[in-house]
């Protein structure tokens, strides 16, 4: 260390701040993103996020004036002010107020403190649109996909007329006044998933409205996706090029799951299981076979579980090919030719465990960046950057062009790299 | 300032050490990032305002005690407590809990935030050493 004054240089007086509690900002909070993006050029470089959230509970009073049937609008509004439209009616719910780590993660509590620009604070719509500019800018993304939170749950609800018409009624809400206002925002539409005739429909009508890149099915719940009626809704997601997501999602009324007493088991594992099950189906059922062109994405649980089932498979499957007629070669080779988007990624602490996982899913071509964010366990774009493994090549095809790819996205950057240096607004 | 202006050694100004009581949490800025200074249990801790695990400003979060476990001699669980001699810095990205005192990951020794020197003339002026 070299020898320091002994009284200050008053040229040296830093400028600071006071950390304040009462108020947010996403492009205070994600400062060292920008950093992090600047360091590494990422602004010249496509960033597609596959995977991010939305609150559309915070904005269920405009949603809810799309429903298109009479009772059921009046359910979500009867008594009430609009604003307080209320969910509980739609969204199946559950103890799952440890996302926050109890306020540790700060954004939870603070993010209705953010203000955003008047245009952007008019209408609930424009301001998701608004929040997610922020993170985009903040993270050098230049497409995201974003994706709902409580209706990942929609799948339980008891009437599956509910699950429909709130299906209908996001769709059109999120096509008509959220991914307009933001030329990097995209959409996997939520799929009514016990409704296979209304699933299909849905796809039918919004297939080719703006933004709509794919379509997405919750893991949480109880109908195999091999079910026959679900022949004619794979068909046309085929025939149109639309790819088929599948996010994870844990619910606590799962009976699997009542021992699993604390946040980080029942996340640990639910987020994983319920994507194994509908993956397993998938490929001992032989969809892949009888949709070649349909391509599949696993959103959400990370990749640990990949080798796991992956070798499982293939070792049952060598005794007992007579169950899965369809297969003509090992599962872990159907398993190769799928997507997967990378958060949460796992951090072992002998990286060769993890440049295994990868080249065991040919993650150069088949991994897709996602951050998750805002959710708390997000990741941000240097955790791809930075694996010392991975060919600048590998690197960019992860981050970006594997995704452009897959859903017809432009392979340049959008963002403008001197606005994003110049202090975004 | 450019980044070449400050060699490390160098001392930046924090403030005056009566505008730092308990529970405050100063972010100075300095060339290439922050620093954060935080005024725990009579005491000043300085950290590199860029959390070790993903990048997160750490020093913009929250202080709270370990929690710990409570056991009968039996080993039956009786609940859980804050601990009041480990105080933990917890970033505010992912929730990482980082010893106060050290720096180092609650549990993962391979996190450890990069610590900086604080110092306080006896005029009470406050400086942290780049």
């Amino acid at each position: 260390m070299t020898e320091t004054p002994v009284r200050p240089d008053p040229t040296l007086r830093a400028t600071y701040r006071d950390v304040d509690t009462g108020s947010f900002d996403t492009r205070e909070l994600l400062a060292n993103a920008r950093r992090q993006a600047e360091e590494r050029d990422l602004d010249r470089m496509l960033v597609v996020d596959v995977d991010a959230h939305h609150y559309e509970t915070e904005a269920w009073s405009e949603i809810v004036t799309y429903l298109e049937d009479p009772v059921l609008q009046h359910l979500a509004t009867a008594g009430r002010h609009p604003s307080l439209a209320k969910t509980s009616a739609f969204l199946p719910t559950q103890i799952s107020g440890q996302q926050d780590l109890a306020g540790r993660v700060s954004r939870y509590t603070r993010r209705h403190l953010e203000k955003l620009d008047a245009a952007e604070e008019s209408t609930k719509s424009n301001r998701t649109a608004g929040l997610a500019r922020r993170a985009m800018e903040m993270m050098s993304i230049d497409y995201q996909i974003l994706f709902p939170g409580l209706m990942l749950n929609l799948g339980l609800h008891p009437q599956k007329e509910f699950e429909v018409a709130v299906a209908r009624a996001y769709a059109r809400w999120l096509t008509e006044k959220v991914i307009p206002a933001d030329p990097g925002l995209r959409t996997m539409l939520y799929l009514p998933f016990n409704d296979p005739e209304a699933s299909l429909e849905l796809v039918k009508e919004f297939a080719d409205a703006p933004g709509v890149v794919g379509f997405m099915v919750t893991a949480t719940r109880y109908k195999a996706v091999h079910d026959n009626a679900y022949m004619p809704l794979y068909a046309e997601l085929e025939r149109r090029g639309k790819p088929l997501g599948f996010h994870a999602v844990f619910h606590r009324a799962d009976r699997s799951f009542e021992q699993l007493n604390k946040f980080i088991s029942i996340h640990s594992l639910g987020f994983t299981f319920t994507n194994m099950i509908h993956l397993t189906n998938w490929i001992v059922n032989g969809l892949p076979v009888r949709f070649p062109g349909l391509d599949v994405v696993w959103i959400e649980s990370g990749l640990a579980w990949l080798p796991f089932l992956m070798q499982r498979l293939d070792h049952e499957w060598a005794l007992r090919s007579s169950e899965t007629p369809l297969l003509t070669r090992a599962p872990s080779t159907y398993i190769r030719e799928m997507y997967f988007t990378s958060q949460p990624l796992e951090t072992p602490e002998d990286l060769s465990i993890l440049e295994t996982t990868f080249k065991m899913i040919n993650a150069e071509t088949q991994l897709l960046y996602s951050s998750d964010y805002p959710h708390w366990d997000f990741d941000v774009p240097s955790r791809i950057y930075d694996l010392p493994f991975l060919t600048d090549q590998a690197r960019r095809n992860i981050l970006g062009l594997n995704a452009a790819r897959l859903f017809g996205l432009p392979t340049e950057p959008r963002l403008d790299p001197e606005y994003l240096r110049g202090g975004i607004r | 300032m450019q980044e070449s202006a400050l060699k490390p050694g160098t001392r930046v100004f924090v403030g005056h050490r009566s505008e730092l009581p308990d529970g405050t949490q100063r972010i100075v800025s300095v060339p290439g990032g922050e620093i954060g200074v935080i005024a725990h249990g009579g005491h000043l801790y300085a950290y590199r305002n860029r959390c070790a695990h993903q990048g997160g400003p750490v020093c913009e979060g929250m202080v709270i005690g370990r929690v710990m476990a409570a056991m009968t001699e039996d080993k039956k669980m009786l609940g859980e407590y804050f601990s009041e001699s480990e105080p933990h810095l917890v970033c505010p990205w992912h929730g990482m809990e980082f010893l106060l005192e050290s720096g180092e990951s609650a549990v993962d020794p391979r996190f450890r935030l990069h610590r900086h020197e604080v110092v306080e003339d006896p005029d009470g002026t406050v400086h942290v050493v780049i």
